[in-house]
C-alpha cells in the first residue's frame, strides 16, 4: 500500500473510531444472527440455534481483537488509549505529576540553556549579523615559542595587509576595523563623559557585513580605504545609544557630540539586536570611519603609512571560492608581509586563513582552545550532573509510583495483558511526562534568555529549530533514562504475590530507587558547596561597615590618556600638574596617584628570621597594592609606628608595539613597604617587625625583598573592588609615580555630582589628556556586588533547588519502603512492638541512604571547593567549616525527609495490614 | 480456517475472497458459506479467519464496503472488489496458476 493509503488508513482509525467499532460488532451481531436463523431452518429452537450458531462463529472477543489487528493502525488506537490511561493516572496523583513535571522543566531547561549559548558561541553569526555562507572572518596568525612549545594567537593585519585581501578575486568584498575605548561626551547631559567602545572601519564595512541601519544613509563615501585622503567626521552609533541619549534612532541623525574632544556627526544608527563584530561582552557604541582615526587617536596617528597591525578583518567570498580555499589564498599573501607587530621580539609571523563569520570570532591560541575546551566541557559537565539529579529524581519516583502500583499491574497481567504492553503503557507515561517537561523547559527557556541572558551576553539565544530538536531529543532520552528501569521493574513481579500484595520482591525493586537516591545526595552537596561559598562571599561583603559605604562614595578613580603628554615635552607631567591643580580645589580632601589591581598572594620571610616566625608566615595571604605616599593620610589611616615611604623612582624600560606596552622595572633590590597592623600581629606576634624583611610570593633569587618601615592601622580598604578581608593588607611604594595614568580624588561630600566639574576641570587644565574612564569608587563596588549578588543569587536557587529534589527522593523511598512493609510492620506491631521502634526502624534505613550519599559527595565538594575557592578568593581556612556546615545541613534536612514518611509506619493498623493475606 | 481436510494452503484465503467477491458481492457470512458449497464441503472457513482478512484486504483498498439491506430485512455488510482488487486477483491467479502447474508436473514425475 501506497504512504498515502497508509496515512489514511490510520487518520481513518483514529478520527472514525467509534464508528469502526461499532460497524464491526454489527456485522459479527449479524453473522450470528444468519447462522442462528440457517440452524432455525434445520428445526432447532431459537435458543438452542443461538447457542450453535455463538459455537459456530467462535470467541467474539478474540476474533474481535484479531481484525483490529488486520487493520494496520492497531499501533495508533493502543497509543491513544494509553494517553487516556496515563492522563487518568496523572489526575489521580497530581502532586507526584507536578513534581516529575517541573523537575524535568529545570533539567531540560537547564540543558536547552547550554545548548543554546555552545550555538550561540560555536554556530550562529554574531547577534544582529545575517546568516550568510559567504560572511567570513579574515585572522591574521602568529607565533611566538613560551617555555619551548609554541602558541599561535591572532595577529593584527596591517593596512597594506587588508589592503591585498580586499583586492584579491578569492573575495568580492573585505573590511576591516580598529577597535578602541575612546571618551564620549554626547554633549546632551551638560558636561556628561563616560567611556565607550569604538570601532573605526573602513566604510564600507556595513555593506560588507551584511548589517542594515535602522535609521540614517550610513557614512558618505562608503569605498573601501584604509586611511582615506580626508577625514570624514561621522558616526554611526548603536541602537541603544540612540534611544538612551536622543529619545529614538531617528532624532538621533544629524545630532553632533565629542570623540576624545573631536566633534562628529550621527549618520545612521544601527539595528537594536546589532552590538558589534566581533562579540564583546560590552557593546559598541560607535563606528566611526577609520579616516578619522588619526584626528580622534593623534598618538597613533603613524599606523597609515606604517606596516604594524591595526586592523581585524570581515570579508565576502567570491562565487566559487570555500573558506579552506580562500585560506591558501590568504596564508599565501600574509607571509608575504613582514608586520612589524608580528616580527616583534619573539612573535613571528604564521600566515593567515578564513573562517566563517561566528558569535565567538577568532580563537587562534591554544590556550584560547584549550580554555574554550575546558569551558565548554565544564558546562557539559554541569549540565550533566543537572540532568542527572533531574532523571534520579524523576526515576525515584517514578519507581515509586509504578511499585505502589504493583497490583493495578497486576491485575492487567492477570486479564492477559501482555508484559510488553505494560512497560509500553509505563512508557508512554514517561514519555508524556517528558514532552511537557520539555515543553516547559524551552517556555522557560524562553523567557529567561529574552530577559536576562541577551542583556549580558551579546550572543544570539534565540531558540532555533535545532534547539527544539535539541531539547526533544534531550526530553526523550530523559525519558528512556528514567522510564525504562522502573517500567521493568514494576512488571518483573511474580503475579500471585503482587495481587497479594505479600510484599515480597520488595529489596530488589526499590534497591534501584535507593542507588537513585544516594547518587542524588552525593551530587547535591557540591552544588551546595558551591552556594555555601558564594554565601560566605557576599556575607564578608555585607559585613563592612556604614562608614566604608560612606567613604567608597567619596571617593573617585580617574583614568586618563598620557600617552600625548609622554610623546610631547610640553605636556610631561601633566597629571601631576592635573593633580596638584585638583588638590587645591575646596571639595577635593586629597588626591594620590593610583595603581590598579591589588593580587593576593602568600609569602615568605628571609632566612634571617625565627623558625616560628616563618612557620607563621607560611599560612599567610597578603593582599598587595602599591600605593603613592600621599595615599594614606588622604584616606586618613594612622601611620601606628614607622616613617610611610615616598614613592620610587626606579628606572622602568617601557617598550611599545603595535597594541601591547611592557613596563619592567629592574628586580634584584630591597625595597621599602609599609603593612598593616594585623599582618604584623600575624607575622611577628609580639616582636616589632620594622626592619624585618620578607618576600612577596618566592624568595627567589630575582625576587623583590621588602623591608618593613611603617606600620599603618587596619582599614578596610573601600577603595578597591571586592576586598577580602581574610586577607592581610600590605602596602608598597609605588614605582615612578609620575608615570601613572590614573588619580584617585577624595571629596569632602558625595563624589557623584562632582564628577562632571571634575571632567570640565581636567579639560580645561591640561586638554591634551583625554579622560578615559571616571567614576567614584561605590559605584564601581556596587556593580561589582551586585554581580556577585547575581551569581550567588543563581547558586542558591541551583542549591535549594537540588537540596528540594534530593529530599523528595529521599521522601519518596521512604514512603514506598512503609507502603511495602506495612504488612511486616504489621506482624511486628502485633508481636508487641512498640511504635517508636517501627518509626526508628525506618528513619535508621532513610538515614543509612543519605549518609552514603554524603560519603560520596563530601570528597566531591572538597575538590570542587579547592578548584573553585582558589579562583573566587575563598580563603582555603574555611573550607573545613563549610563542608562540615553543609553536611549538618544536608543531614538535617535528610532526617526530615526520612521522619516523615517513617512516622506513617506508627499509623499501621495491624488488622487491616495483615487482612490483605 | 478450519483443519477439516484438504487444509488451505497459505496465502490462498486472500485470493478465495477476492475471486468469490468479483463474482458476486456479498457479506461474511454468505462468503463463508459460498465457499463451502462450492468447495462441496471441503472447505471451511471459521470467522475468525475471514473476518481479519476481509478488514485486512480493506484496509489495503482491494475490496470495499457498503451497507446493504439483506433478504430478511437485516442491514449487512456487503464487500465488493476495487479495481485495484481486480489487479491484485489477476497476479494472485498467476502466481497460482504457475504453482499449480509446478507441482503438477513434479507430481506426474514417476
Amino acid at each position: 500500500m501506497s504512504v498515502i493509503g497508509q496515512a489514511r488508513t490510520w487518520l481513518r482509525s483514529v478520527v472514525l473510531r467509534r464508528r469502526i467499532e461499532r460497524e464491526m460488532h454489527e456485522e459479527m451481531a449479524a453473522h450470528i444472527e444468519q447462522a442462528a436463523q440457517r440452524y432455525e431452518a434445520r428445526g432447532m429452537n431459537t435458543r438452542e440455534a443461538q447457542e450453535a450458531a455463538r459455537r459456530e462463529f467462535g470467541n467474539v472477543a478474540v476474533i474481535q481483537e484479531q481484525s483490529r489487528d488486520s487493520r494496520g493502525a492497531r499501533w495508533i488506537e493502543q497509543t491513544a488509549s494509553d494517553l487516556r490511561y496515563a492522563v487518568r493516572y496523572f489526575a489521580r496523583t497530581p502532586l507526584t505529576t507536578l513534581t516529575i513535571v517541573l523537575t524535568l522543566t529545570l533539567g531540560v531547561g537547564v540543558n536547552s540553556a547550554a545548548y543554546s549559548l555552545w550555538q550561540g558561541v560555536n554556530s550562529r553569526p554574531p547577534r544582529g549579523v545575517p546568516d550568510d555562507s559567504r560572511l567570513v572572518a579574515i585572522r591574521g596568525k602568529q607565533s611566538s615559542v613560551v617555555n619551548g612549545s609554541v602558541s599561535t594567537s591572532q595577529r593584527p593585519l596591517s593596512a597594506r595587509e587588508l589592503t591585498a585581501y580586499h583586492n584579491n578575486d578569492a573575495f568580492s568584498d573585505a573590511a576591516g576595523w580598529i577597535a578602541r575605548e575612546v571618551t564620549l561626551d554626547s554633549a546632551s547631559e551638560s558636561g556628561s563623559i563616560q567611556t565607550a567602545l569604538a570601532t573605526f572601519v573602513t566604510p564600507n564595512f556595513f555593506t560588507t557585513v551584511g548589517v542594515p541601519l535602522a535609521a540614517g544613509a550610513g557614512f558618505i563615501d562608503r569605498r573601501f580605504s584604509t586611511s582615506g585622503t580626508a577625514a570624514e567626521m561621522s558616526a554611526v552609533i548603536s541602537n541603544a545609544f540612540a534611544n538612551r541619549t536622543y529619545g529614538s534612532p531617528q532624532n538621533a541623525i544629524g545630532k553632533r557630540f565629542k570623540v576624545n574632544e573631536q566633534l562628529l556627526t550621527v549618520v545612521g544608527v544601527t539595528s537594536p539586536e546589532f552590538s558589534g563584530v566581533p562579540s564583546r561582552n560590552y557593546d559598541t557604541m560607535l563606528w566611526i570611519p577609520v579616516s578619522a582615526f588619526r584626528l580622534i587617536e593623534p598618538r597613533e596617528a603613524s599606523y597609515a603609512t606604517s606596516d604594524s597591525g591595526y586592523f581585524y578583518a570581515a570579508a565576502r567570498l567570491a562565487e566559487g571560492f570555500a573558506p579552506q580555499r580562500a585560506t591558501v589564498v590568504v596564508d599565501r599573501i600574509a607571509r608575504q608581509f613582514n608586520s612589524r607587530y608580528a616580527t616583534w621580539d619573539d612573535y613571528k609571523n604564521d600566515g593567515a586563513d578564513v573562517v566563517r563569520m561566528r558569535g565567538q570570532y577568532g580563537t587562534l591560541s591554544r590556550s584560547q582552545q584549550a580554555e574554550n575546551l575546558y569551558g565548554t566541557l565544564a558546562l557539559g559537565a554541569l549540565d550533566l550532573v543537572i540532568l542527572l539529579v533531574c532523571t534520579t529524581t524523576v526515576s525515584s519516583l517514578l519507581v515509586g509510583a509504578a511499585v505502589s502500583r504493583r497490583h493495578e499491574i497486576g491485575v492487567r497481567l492477570a486479564l492477559g495483558a501482555s508484559r510488553a504492553r505494560i512497560v509500553r503503557q509505563l512508557m508512554t507515561e514517561s514519555v508524556l511526562l517528558a514532552l511537557i517537561g520539555g515543553a516547559g523547559g524551552l517556555a522557560v527557556f524562553v523567557v529567561v534568555s529574552r530577559t536576562f541572558a541577551e542583556r549580558y551576553l551579546d550572543l544570539d539565544l534565540s531558540p532555533s529549530w535545532s534547539t527544539i530538536a535539541f531539547t526533544s531529543a534531550i526530553a526523550m532520552l530523559t525519558a528512556c533514562m528514567f522510564g525504562v528501569s522502573p517500567a521493568l521493574h514494576a512488571t518483573r513481579a511474580g503475579l500471585s504475590s503482587t495481587l497479594k500484595e505479600s510484599g515480597s520482591n520488595v529489596t530488589s525493586r526499590s534497591r534501584l530507587q535507593r542507588l537513585f537516591v544516594t547518587a542524588q545526595i552525593a551530587l547535591a552537596q557540591p552544588l551546595l558547596v558551591c552556594l555555601g561559598m558564594f554565601s560566605i562571599l557576599i556575607l564578608n561583603e555585607f559585613s563592612r561597615n556604614q562608614t566604608d559605604r560612606e567613604l567608597e562614595d567619596q571617593l573617585i578613580v580617574a583614568n586618563f590618556n598620557t600617552w600625548v603628554s609622554r610623546e610631547n615635552a610640553d605636556g610631561a607631567n601633566s597629571l601631576g600638574q592635573i593633580k596638584s591643580r585638583l588638590a587645591a580645589l575646596p571639595e577635593v580632601v586629597g588626591v594620590a596617584f593610583n595603581s590598579q589591581g591589588t593580587r593576593t598572594t602568600p609569602i615568605e620571610l628571609t632566612s634571617d628570621a625565627h623558625p616560628s616566625e616563618i612557620a607563621r608566615a607560611q599560612g599567610v595571604e597578603i593582599q598587595s597594592r602599591s600605593v603613592a605616599a600621599d595615599y594614606f593620610e588622604m584616606m586618613g589611616v594612622s601611620v601606628v609606628t614607622g616613617k610611610i615611604p615616598a614613592d620610587l623612582n626606579v628606572p622602568v624600560q617601557i617598550r611599545r608595539s603595535g597594541l601591547v606596552t611592557v613596563m619592567s622595572p629592574p628586580r634584584s633590590e630591597r625595597r621599602p613597604i609599609t603593612v598593616s597592623t594585623s599582618f604584623a600581629r600575624a607575622v611577628f606576634a609580639e616582636q616589632n617587625p620594622l626592619g624585618r624583611t620578607f618576600c612577596i610570593n618566592r624568595c627567589r633569587s630575582e625576587a623583590t625583598t621588602y623591608e618593613i618601615v611603617a606600620i599603618v592601622a587596619d582599614h578596610s580598604g573601600s577603595d578597591r573592588e571586592a576586598p577580602d578581608h581574610a586577607a592581610l593588607q600590605v602596602y608598597p611604594p609605588m614605582l615612578n609615580a609620575a608615570m601613572s595614568s590614573s588619580l584617585l580624588i577624595r571629596t569632602r561630600g558625595d563624589a557623584a555630582p562632582f564628577i562632571p566639574r571634575l571632567a570640565r576641570f581636567t579639560r580645561a587644565v591640561a586638554p591634551r589628556i583625554p579622560i578615559v574612564s571616571i567614576s567614584t569608587v561605590g559605584e564601581t563596588n556596587r556593580a561589582g556586588r551586585q554581580k556577585t549578588q547575581t551569581i550567588a543569587g543563581a547558586a542558591t536557587g541551583g542549591g535549594v533547588i537540588t537540596l528540594l529534589l534530593g529530599c523528595v527522593g529521599l521522601y519518596a523511598v521512604v514512603a514506598l519502603a512503609v507502603g511495602q512493609r506495612r504488612r511486616e510492620v504489621g506482624i511486628r506491631i502485633a508481636m508487641g512492638a512498640m511504635p517508636a521502634q517501627v518509626v526508628m526502624l525506618f528513619f535508621k534505613s532513610g538515614l543509612r541512604l543519605s549518609l552514603t550519599g554524603m560519603a560520596i559527595g563530601l570528597p566531591l565538594s572538597a575538590v570542587l571547593l579547592r578548584v573553585l575557592g582558589t579562583q573566587a578568593g575563598f580563603p582555603a581556612t574555611n573550607t573545613p567549616v563549610l563542608i562540615a556546615s553543609i553536611g549538618v545541613i544536608v543531614t538535617a534536612v535528610a532526617a526530615i525527609a526520612t521522619w516523615l514518611p517513617a512516622r506513617r509506619a506508627a499509623g499501621v493498623d495491624p488488622l487491616v495490614a495483615l487482612r490483605a493475606e | 480456517m478450519s483443519p477439516k481436510s484438504p487444509s488451505l494452503l497459505q496465502g490462498t484465503l486472500d485470493l478465495i475472497v477476492l475471486q468469490l467477491l468479483k463474482a458476486e458481492p456479498t457479506n461474511g457470512y454468505d462468503l463463508a458459506q459460498r465457499i463451502e458449497t462450492i468447495s462441496h464441503d471441503a472447505l471451511s472457513i471459521n470467522a475468525g479467519s475471514l473476518y481479519p482478512a476481509l478488514y485486512r484486504l480493506e484496509a489495503r483498498d482491494l475490496i470495499r464496503a457498503n451497507w446493504e439491506e439483506s433478504k430478511t430485512g437485516r442491514q449487512v455488510k456487503v464487500y465488493s472488489v476495487t479495481a485495484a482488487g481486480r489487479k491484485e486477483l489477476l497476479a494472485q491467479r498467476d502466481e497460482w496458476a504457475k504453482f499449480a502447474g509446478a507441482l503438477s508436473a513434479i507430481l506426474k514425475t514417476t
